[in-house]
C-alpha cells in the first residue's frame, strides 16, 4: 500500500514538473548567428486560388538575397486545411513563422484582439504604409495590422457563345436581377446550366454566394459587422434577401442540379468545361480561364448585376490577402523589411505578370494591364467595390451557420428556415464567445 | 533481512523511473492539460477559470447532441462488421476454392488510406456517380440519390464506406484465431459427423469468444475515436451539419472557432465515453474467462 502511495506521488510529481516546464520561452528576439545571418520563416497559402503566387514568391526571395545577402527566407506552403491549424499551433507554442499569411477581416483581426500580431506600423515607415490599398478588412483601432498582399474578388463570368446560342446578346450580359432571371430562363431552354454557383456538398461555396448576392440589400458594411451581435438580425428582411434570391434560382432550376453532389471546386469547373453559361471565379483565375476557354471573343466578365435597392447593390466584392508578423517572431524588423521589398514597383509588376491579380499598392501601374477584362476588373475594384462580406462573420456563425443554411436552400428548405438556422447559430455564438461578441461590437462601432 | 528485501523492491523502481517519466510526458500530460483547459475560458493568452461552465455549454448545445447521436448511430456498424467478419473468416477457414485470393482482396480496402477511399466513394456516390448509374441500368433509377449530399442518407453512406474499409481487419483477426485452433479437435468433430454449421456453433464460436469481445470493443472505440478522417474527407460534417461526430466537432471548436476551453470539454467527454467502453470490455473479458 505504502509503495503504491510512493509510486503515485512520484507520478504526480513528474506530471506537475512537466506542467511546470511547459511554459515556452518564445517571444524573445533571437540575435543573428555569429556570421550576422538571419533566417526568416515564411508560411504562406494561395497557389490554389492564385496560381503563379509560388513562382513569384520564389523569384522575390531570390531577388531579395541581392538586396539583403545576410537574410535567407525559407517559404513553407500551407494548404487551405493546414493554414490556420498550423498557425494556431505556432501561437500556442510561441514558435513558428516570422511572416504569416492570413485571410482578412475576422480571420486576421481575431489575432489582433488576442495580441498574437506585432504592430506592423511600428516596423514599417508611415510613407510606405500610405501606399497600401485594400486595407479595410485589416484595420482596427484606426490602423492596418497586416501588410496587404493582393486583392481578390469573386467576379461573374459569362460564356458569350452560349449566350448567343440562347438568343441573348453576347455583348450585353444581365445588369439587373430581372435581366438575370430572363437570361437564365432563355439559357435553360438550350439545355445548359444557366448559372453555376459551385458545388455545395462541402459548404465552401457559401461565402462566395454570400459575396455575390448578399450586399445587394444593404447600405453599408457596418450592417454585416453588426449582424452577428444583434439578436434577430439574420432573420431581418435585409439579411434574408440573398437566401430568397438563391431559393428562386434553385426553384426555377437555373443552377446546377448536381450542386449538392459536388464539392465546391468540382462544381465550379462546369463553367470552364463550357457546360454552364454564367459562373463565379476569382479575378485572377477569371483572366486565366478566359485565356483557356479561347479568349475574350468567347468568354467575358460581367459587372455584378444590381440585384436589390441597397446602396451596395451592383458592387464587386474585394478582400486583401495579407502578411502578418507574429508577436512571437524572432526577427520582426527583418520580416518587415522584406514585406516592404515585396511592395516595390518591380515586384508589383512581376506579381501581376505571374498571377493576374491586383497587388494592394497604389504604385500599381495601369499600363501593366493587358486585356479589356483585366481593365474592367481593375476599374471595378478601384471605383465600385466593397469588402468581401464573409470576413465580417464570426467563424462559428460562418461555418456552422452560413454553410449549412446555404445547403438548406439547395436542399429545398425555405429562405426563412435557412435564415433562422443562421440566427440560431449566431445566438449560440453569442452565448459561447463573450470576448468575441465584445470585439465585434467594438469593431462595428468603428464603422 | 526484511529491510534488504524492501530495498531490493525499491531498486527496480529507480530503473523504471526514466521510462515512467517518458510515459507520463507522452500520455498523461496531454490528458491533464486538456482536462485543465476544459475548466477555463481561454481567449488568446488570457485564461479565466470558469469551473464547469464549458461542460454546461456543450450539454445545452444542439449540435453536440447531434454529434453524440451520430457517434451512437455509427455503433450500428459494429454488429454488421462482426457478422460479416465472422462469415468471411469461417468461409476462408473452410478453404473455399480461391480462398487465398479472396483473403488478399478482402484485406486490400483496409490497407488503403481513408483519404483515398473517401475520395473514391465521393465520386461513386454522387448523383451522377457509378452507383446511381448502376441503379439506373437496373431499372431502379428512382432510387438514385446524392447519397452524401442529403441529410437523411449522408451518415448511412459514410457507414457503408466504413464497413467496406474496416471489414478486412476483422476478417484477418478472426481468421488468425481460427487458424490457431487445434486441427485434431476439428478432425474429431468431422469424424463424428458434425457439419460446418455444428462445427461453427460448437467449436469455432466458443474459440472465438475472447477475440470477438476484443473486436467488438475495439470497433466501438473506433466508431467513437477514429471516424474523423471519413467525415472530414467525405462530408465535412455536412450537409447541414448532419454528419457531425464528436471528433469533428472537437476539431471545429478548437481549430476553426478557437474555443479551446469548449473543445477541451468535448475531448474530455469523448475520453470518458471511450473509457467506459474499455471498462466494459474488461468486464466482458472477465466474464468470459470465468466461464472457461
Amino acid at each position: 500500500m505504502k509503495n503504491r502511495m510512493i509510486s503515485m506521488l512520484v507520478m504526480l510529481a513528474l506530471v506537475l514538473s512537466l506542467i511546470g516546464c511547459s511554459g515556452t520561452s518564445g517571444g524573445n528576439e533571437s540575435p543573428p548567428d555569429k556570421d550576422g545571418n538571419v533566417k526568416l520563416l515564411l508560411w504562406w497559402w494561395g497557389e490554389g486560388d492564385t496560381p503563379g503566387s509560388k513562382a513569384w514568391l520564389e523569384e522575390t526571395i531570390e531577388k531579395y538575397r541581392e538586396v539583403a545577402p545576410d537574410v535567407t527566407i525559407e517559404m513553407v506552403e500551407q494548404t487551405s486545411d493546414q493554414l490556420y491549424p498550423a498557425w494556431e499551433s505556432a501561437i500556442q507554442a510561441e514558435s513558428g513563422p516570422d511572416i504569416q499569411f492570413l485571410w482578412t477581416g475576422i480571420w486576421a483581426l481575431d489575432y489582433v484582439w488576442k495580441n498574437n500580431l506585432a504592430d506592423i506600423t511600428e516596423l514599417i515607415p508611415e510613407e510606405e504604409v500610405s501606399h497600401w490599398t485594400g486595407t479595410e478588412g485589416l484595420e482596427y483601432d484606426g490602423k492596418a495590422w497586416l501588410s496587404p498582399w493582393y486583392q481578390i474578388s469573386i467576379v461573374w463570368m459569362y460564356n458569350k457563345e452560349l449566350f448567343a446560342a440562347a438568343g441573348l446578346n453576347p455583348d450585353n450580359p444581365p445588369d439587373t436581377w430581372e435581366e438575370l432571371l430572363e437570361a437564365c430562363e432563355a439559357l435553360k431552354k438550350t439545355d445548359v446550366i444557366p448559372l453555376e454557383l459551385g458545388g455545395m456538398k462541402d459548404g465552401w461555396g457559401a461565402p462566395w454566394i454570400y459575396a455575390a448576392f448578399a450586399p445587394a440589400a444593404h447600405d453599408s458594411m457596418k450592417e454585416f459587422v453588426e449582424a452577428a451581435t444583434i439578436p434577430g438580425d439574420f432573420i431581418s428582411e435585409k439579411h434574408m434577401d440573398w437566401f430568397e434570391k438563391i431559393h428562386e434560382l434553385v426553384e426555377k432550376k437555373y443552377t446546377n442540379p448536381m450542386t449538392m453532389s459536388y464539392d465546391f471546386y468540382q462544381g465550379r469547373e462546369s463553367f470552364l468545361r463550357g457546360e454552364s453559361a454564367m459562373g463565379l471565379a476569382t479575378n485572377g483565375q477569371a483572366i486565366q480561364w478566359i485565356e483557356e476557354m479561347g479568349g475574350e471573343e468567347k468568354v467575358g466578365i460581367m459587372n455584378v448585376p444590381v440585384m436589390g435597392d441597397g446602396k451596395l447593390a451592383g458592387k464587386l466584392n474585394n478582400q486583401s490577402h495579407s502578411f502578418a508578423i507574429p508577436s512571437f517572431a524572432k526577427h520582426k524588423q527583418e520580416a518587415a523589411d522584406f514585406l516592404v521589398f515585396t511592395h516595390q514597383p518591380e515586384q508589383l509588376e512581376s506579381w501581376y505578370k505571374h498571377t493576374k491579380n491586383i497587388p494592394c499598392d497604389d504604385r500599381f501601374d495601369e499600363e501593366w494591364l493587358e486585356t479589356e477584362s483585366e481593365k474592367q476588373i481593375y476599374q471595378e475594384l478601384l471605383t465600385n467595390s466593397v469588402p468581401y462580406p464573409e470576413i465580417f462573420i464570426p467563424a462559428m456563425v460562418d461555418q456552422e451557420g452560413m454553410y449549412a443554411a446555404t445547403q438548406m436552400i439547395f436542399s429545398g428548405n425555405t429562405p426563412k428556415e435557412a435564415a433562422q438556422h443562421m440566427e440560431d447559430t449566431a445566438e449560440k455564438w453569442r452565448s459561447m464567445d463573450s470576448a468575441g461578441v465584445e470585439n465585434f461590437t467594438n469593431w462595428g462601432k468603428s464603422y | 533481512m526484511l529491510y534488504l528485501r524492501k530495498r531490493e523492491r525499491k531498486a527496480p523502481m529507480l530503473f523504471i523511473l526514466p521510462s515512467l517519466f517518458i510515459v507520463a510526458g507522452i500520455f498523461l500530460y496531454p490528458v491533464i492539460k486538456v482536462l485543465s483547459d476544459s475548466f477555463f475560458l481561454i481567449n488568446g493568452a488570457d485564461r479565466k477559470f470558469i469551473g464547469l461552465q464549458n461542460y454546461r455549454q456543450i450539454f445545452t448545445d444542439k449540435l453536440f447532441w447531434t454529434a453524440v447521436t451520430n457517434n451512437l448511430k455509427l455503433f450500428l456498424c459494429v454488429p454488421v462488421l462482426v457478422v460479416l467478419s465472422l462469415l468471411f473468416a469461417v468461409a476462408l477457414f473452410q478453404r473455399i476454392p480461391g480462398w487465398k485470393v479472396y483473403r488478399i482482396l478482402l484485406l486490400i480496402p483496409y490497407i488503403l488510406s481513408v483519404s483515398v477511399v473517401g475520395i473514391v466513394f465521393d465520386y461513386l456516390l454522387r448523383e451522377d456517380g457509378l452507383f446511381n448509374q448502376i441503379l439506373q441500368k437496373a431499372g431502379l433509377g428512382g432510387l438514385s440519390q446524392p447519397w452524401l449530399g442529403q441529410t437523411d442518407t449522408a451518415l448511412y453512406a459514410i457507414m457503408v464506406v466504413v464497413v467496406w474499409k474496416e471489414l478486412g481487419f476483422g476478417i484477418v483477426l478472426l481468421l488468425a484465431r481460427l487458424l490457431s485452433i487445434d486441427e485434431s479437435v476439428l478432425e474429431a468433430a468431422r469424424l463424428d459427423g458434425a457439419g460446418i454449421l455444428k462445427i461453427t456453433r460448437y467449436i469455432l464460436l466458443p474459440e472465438l469468444k475472447s477475440v470477438l469481445s476484443f473486436y467488438i470493443i475495439l470497433s466501438m472505440i473506433n466508431m467513437l475515436s477514429w471516424m474523423f478522417n471519413y467525415v472530414f474527407v467525405m462530408t465535412r460534417g455536412g450537409p447541414q451539419n448532419s454528419t457531425y461526430i464528436m471528433e469533428y466537432y472537437i476539431y471545429q471548436m478548437g481549430i476553426r472557432y478557437r474555443q479551446y476551453g469548449l473543445s477541451s470539454a468535448l475531448a474530455i467527454f469523448l475520453l470518458l465515453f471511450a473509457m467506459v467502453l474499455v471498462f466494459l470490455q474488461q468486464q466482458v473479458r472477465k466474464c468470459l474467462e470465468e466461464e472457461y
